[in-house]
């Protein structure tokens, strides 16, 4: 294995994080280089921070981790799976003193941050790919073509909130309509996640022991509450009466005929401000602060109440105010969501409970909320600020929930996510899992299209050669790990690539993944059916089929029963096996007497032992 | 707070220091504060039930439109009534099956919480307690398969079927009483065969070497997380290699007998419930998704009503053919009910002042109606019904005493359903 170069994995880390410049152009490859020292500064500034609370609350740091955990934790944290063998191998034999702060950087810039993130965002944001009688997968796009620009978080949250035109146009309008026809529910989710406040209560009634009151909500509801979500109008009816005469004329069968309907229903999308549209309290509003049926006036919950420029949309007036720098909690809100991202608990918890929450190390609280803002809510920069810390790479520790304060000895112990497991599993079965486009060329997508300007004959063409398509195609795709013994080709893509969210029953959602109804509405819990799969999944096949990532890695092991069992150790945990882990392995292949047989044998056991699904 | 507390009347001001002790011990300290805890205690009918199915209408369940129409209401909308067995008890027209069978349940109409959002109205319906970010609360399943034990050893007391990602699960308990979560009814568990070309002996030498690989690292984190995967383990393999596992297996029902359920995932999932109890487990979840109706209200009740209708007919009749009534409570549930007010998408928004659910079989009274909304269906009239008075009413059906006290890590005290107090006038 020494003999496989580990350059080519430095020379990677100097390209710099915007992927639109993939040459080694010199000049901003030292801009990062440079950009380096106050990033360490500032880590510096943070463990000093942690130091000082741990000192005050008579806690002790934990072991350093070691390069093997560090390196583990830290590919999972940034690309969501665990390294290749070769990549296990190349970063623990290198000899660079700063080896770390390299991988750091190379990881950020790799395509797996954004696949990684894009399953965390959508996790927050409940996306999934179609709505109720929407198409959605702009909007998935849009999100992870935003995080691989690293568009800055202030940008991003503002052009969710303020978003306006067709799905085709602009992606980012998937955040109204993921929830269309339910505007308070909407707004109410807003709050919680970028504001860090739950008014949800607030809807349907005051709560005497709540901050919030039914008035303040509606206030708030009322800067978002006028958007328009349907195109047309009289003109859009029109056509789909044309569509309708035309359809007629043609032979359809009624499959074919719903699918036409569904394509014309699926872009009538387009998001407006129709302002003069207005939120009235409800009929029974029961407080002697306003009148039911009386329009609401909008106005913010805290902080300095926005004015509208005449001609300026509501909601273009509230996206600035949440977004703005000026906004005490919006800055807190990111760097404590991310913050507990890295090191598992948050500086307060619960996220969406920050006003007036007293932070458990109020000065760091400070200190991150400050650092966000200073780095124009530069998120890969943050982040590589935060695994810069020296408590980042400590040995984790475990908590359970609970009401004490954490005062951070070090990270806390996770298992891995459900999207972490299966995309750890695809890493081992295939190559350059991002470069598959198994699920950008699907037909179960619909196409977008200007609605008004095609013509009815065209649409009902595409609508029948869509049909076409998918009787070619057979079955919907499943993206399972293929329930053949022997399968022929991967169907297999990382979940961030798959339909959004996983069909329940999925290998995601039987580990715990979101069915993207609630916030953040994943789980890491254990069940009897994970471990079912764990056992008897299909994904074995996959990963000892020939030319699977693994078994190509094995291939060049040859006949080498030693080198065999490293590279199996290193693909799986990410580390070399220990003295005695080597004599059992090499009982297993002494046993097992074909190596085949060995391989396909320990590889399982690995991946049953609980090291696999841990985060050290 | 003080100046606060001046402007309550009463009873308010005693729910603010039944909340306050709450707050600061767990669960309500002050037993003067209990209402009616001591009367509970002299009228309590032993429960009769020994399992639970449990229907959880996700998403918040209209109650004008299913189980408590207002026929010529002004909130009504075009959803008729229809009569049932039960004089004077209607239903909506979406429910002719359930109408029929009206003599066999009870319907509680003045259900209320104070949950207005999903996530938490789901949470409290399930638990009894409002999401803290300290602690996570055990749901119904896990207490009952704790309090009441594992009968078969081969099955999980506690299954979750159609259940969505955010279930409380456990909670504080211990792994072993999470449940067992079933994603596709008809599709059963999966992964229950051993890989091809993997025979017993194979697979038995493989687990012991498992063990052997492992025990470093469990030796390492000797923590609740890690090690309930290796229980976990345990469970797993006798369950696969047990015959009960055949009951996941819907599709070995007589094929008339399952379409009687209706084809759909609910419907699917009422006959595994059925199947599993048979295997004793103690308590299983049934959910159904997409009761949200904000938009288009009435065109969802046409083809959701139906779905429930046809398959919870079948479950009491199937489970009243099997003798399984006579040890088993099923109730129908959601986080809350939707506003009688039609908005301008036709649909019906949140709504937590009033709703219904329903509760039948063992030792529950037959053709029964408990409490009622106001003309508009908006407020409770009568008889209120809080969240955890709804689930004590379930823990007293299955003879779970109200007040066992089960302590999370941090030694906090809960109970089965906090402070609630079981509806009596449901027992038979």
């Amino acid at each position: 294995m020494r003999s496989i170069s580990c350059a080519a994995l430095f020379a990677v880390s100097l390209i710099v994080y915007s992927p639109d410049s993939r040459a080694a152009d010199d000049q901003r490859a030292a801009r990062l280089e440079a950009s380096r020292a106050p990033i360490l500064a500032a880590a510096a500034r943070i463990d000093q921070l942690i130091e000082a609370d741990r000192t005050k609350h008579g806690v002790a740091a934990s072991l350093p981790a070691n390069d093997r955990i560090f390196m583990r934790r830290v590919y999972l944290d940034i690309t969501g799976t665990i390294p290749t063998g070769q990549e296990a191998f190349d970063f623990l034999d290198a000899k660079e003193k700063n080896k770390r702060e390299i991988l750091i950087d190379y990881l950020l810039a790799s395509d797996g941050y954004a696949s990684n993130y894009y399953n965390y965002w959508a996790d927050v944001l409940r996306i999934k790919s179609a709505g109720s009688g929407v198409e959605l997968h702009s909007y998935v796009e849009w999100v992870k073509e935003s995080l691989k620009k690293n568009k800055p978080y202030d940008e991003f949250v503002y052009e969710l909130l303020s978003a306006s035109g067709t799905p085709s146009e602009n992606g980012a309008v998937g955040y109204y309509l993921r929830d269309q026809g339910m505007p308070l529910d909407n707004l109410s989710n807003t709050v919680s996640i970028f504001l860090g406040t739950q008014i949800g209560c607030a809807q349907c009634h005051d709560h005497p022991f709540e901050r919030w009151t039914q008035k303040d909500f509606y206030e708030m509801a009322a800067f978002t509450y006028s958007v328009n979500t349907r195109a047309g109008g009289k003109e859009y009816q029109q056509q789909r009466r044309a569509i309708a005469a035309e359809i007629k004329k043609r032979n359809l069968t009624p499959q074919q005929r719903q699918l036409v309907n569904q394509l014309a229903r699926y872009n009538q999308w387009e998001l407006s401000d129709a302002d003069n549209r207005l939120l009235r309290f409800p009929k029974d509003y029961d407080y002697g602060n306003a009148k039911a049926n009386d329009a609401v006036t909008p106005k913010t919950i805290f902080g300095e109440n926005p004015r509208l420029r005449d001609g300026q949309a509501r909601r273009e007036a509230f996206a600035s105010w949440a977004t703005s720098k000026e906004n005490p909690l919006f800055a807190k809100v990111i760097a404590n969501r991310l913050w507990k991202k890295v090191m598992g608990v948050g500086l307060i918890e619960p996220l969406d409970d920050i006003e007036g929450a007293e932070a458990s190390n109020p000065e760091l609280m400070k200190f991150l909320a400050y650092a966000m803002v200073r780095l124009d809510f530069n998120m890969k920069q943050y982040l590589r600020m935060l695994m810069n810390t020296d408590v980042y790479q400590r040995r984790a520790v475990y908590r359970e929930v609970s009401e004490e304060p954490f005062h951070f000895p070090g990270p806390t112990l996770r298992r891995m996510t459900a999207e972490q497991i299966w995309d750890s599993l695809v890493t081992l079965s295939m190559n350059e899992p991002l470069a598959s486009t198994y699920e950008q060329n699907s037909p179960y997508r619909f196409p977008y299209f200007d609605i008004q300007s095609t013509s009815p004959s065209a649409i009902v063409d595409r609508g029948v050669a869509l049909y076409k398509d998918r009787q070619n195609r057979g079955k919907k795709p499943s993206m399972s790990m293929s329930g053949a013994k022997k399968p022929t080709g991967p169907s297999l893509a990382r979940a961030s690539e798959m339909r959004q969210p996983a069909a329940a029953g999925h290998f995601l959602r039987d580990f715990g993944a979101s069915d993207r109804e609630l916030i953040s509405g994943s789980n890491r819990d254990p069940t009897v059916s994970q471990i079912l799969t764990l056992i008897n999944g299909k994904h074995h096949y996959q990963i000892v089929r020939e030319g699977s990532q693994l078994m190509e890695l094995l291939a060049k092991a040859d006949r080498d029963q030693k080198l065999r069992i490293r590279i199996i150790y290193l693909s799986i945990l990410g580390r070399e096996p220990n003295s005695t882990e080597s004599r059992l392995a090499m009982n297993v292949f002494a046993q097992a007497k074909q190596a085949n047989r060995g391989n396909r044998e320990l590889i399982w056991i690995l991946l049953n032992t609980p090291e696999f699904m841990f985060i050290q | 707070m003080l100046e606060q507390i001046k402007n309550f009347d009463e009873v308010s001001r005693r729910a603010f220091a039944a909340h306050m002790a709450k707050a600061c011990f767990g669960v309500g300290m002050l037993p003067w504060l209990g209402t009616g805890a001591q009367a509970f205690a002299q009228q309590a009918k032993p429960g009769k039930a020994k399992k639970a199915i449990y229907l959880f209408m996700s998403g918040g369940m209209t109650h004008l439109d299913t189980f408590d129409p207002k026929p010529g209401g002004e909130t009504q909308g075009p959803t008729k009534a229809i009569s049932t067995s039960v004089n004077g008890v209607r239903l909506s027209e979406h429910f002719p099956k359930l109408a029929e069978r009206m003599n066999k349940l009870s319907i509680v109409r003045s259900m209320t919480t104070n949950q207005g959002a999903h996530a938490q109205g789901r949470y409290l319906a399930h638990t009894s307690y409002a999401p803290r970010a300290t602690v996570r609360h055990a749901a119904m399943g896990a207490w009952v398969a704790k309090a009441k034990g594992q009968i078969n050893k081969n099955v999980p007391a506690n299954v979750v079927i159609n259940g969505g990602s955010d279930h409380p699960g456990a909670g504080y308990m211990d792994l072993k009483f999470a449940p067992l979560p079933i994603g596709n009814p008809t599709a059963g568990l999966q992964n229950s065969k051993l890989l091809g070309g993997v025979t017993e002996k194979d697979f038995n030498r493989r687990l012991n070497l498992v063990a052997k690989f492992g025990n470093q690292f469990l030796a390492r984190y000797p923590y609740k997380e890690v090690q309930g995967y290796g229980d976990m383990y345990a469970e797993a393999i006798r369950l696969m290699q047990s015959e009960d596992v055949k009951a996941f297996d819907v599709k070995q029902e007589d094929s008339k007998l399952r379409a009687t359920y209706g084809s759909g995932n609910f419907g699917q999932g009422c006959l595994l419930a059925r199947r599993l109890l048979e295997r004793d487990v103690r308590f299983v979840e049934v959910q159904l998704g997409g009761w949200d109706t904000h938009v288009d209200n009435f065109e969802t009740l046409a083809e959701k009503g139906p779905q429930v209708d046809t398959a919870v007919a079948a479950l009491l009749d199937d489970l009243e053919r099997t003798g399984l009534l006579d040890e088993t409570v099923v109730v129908l549930t959601s986080e809350f009910g939707r506003s009688p007010k039609i908005n301008e998408r036709v649909g019906r928004d949140h709504h937590p002042a009033v709703y219904s659910s329903l509760i039948a079989g063992a030792g529950i009274k037959g053709g029964y109606v408990h409490g009622a909304s106001d003309d508009r269906g908006h407020f409770v009239d009568d008889d209120e019904v809080t969240v955890a008075d709804f689930n004590a009413t379930i823990a007293q059906a299955l003879g779970i005493p109200t007040d066992r006290i089960e302590y999370s890590a941090s030694k906090r005290p809960f109970k089965i359903a906090n402070d609630g107090v079981p509806v009596q006038a449901v027992f038979s």
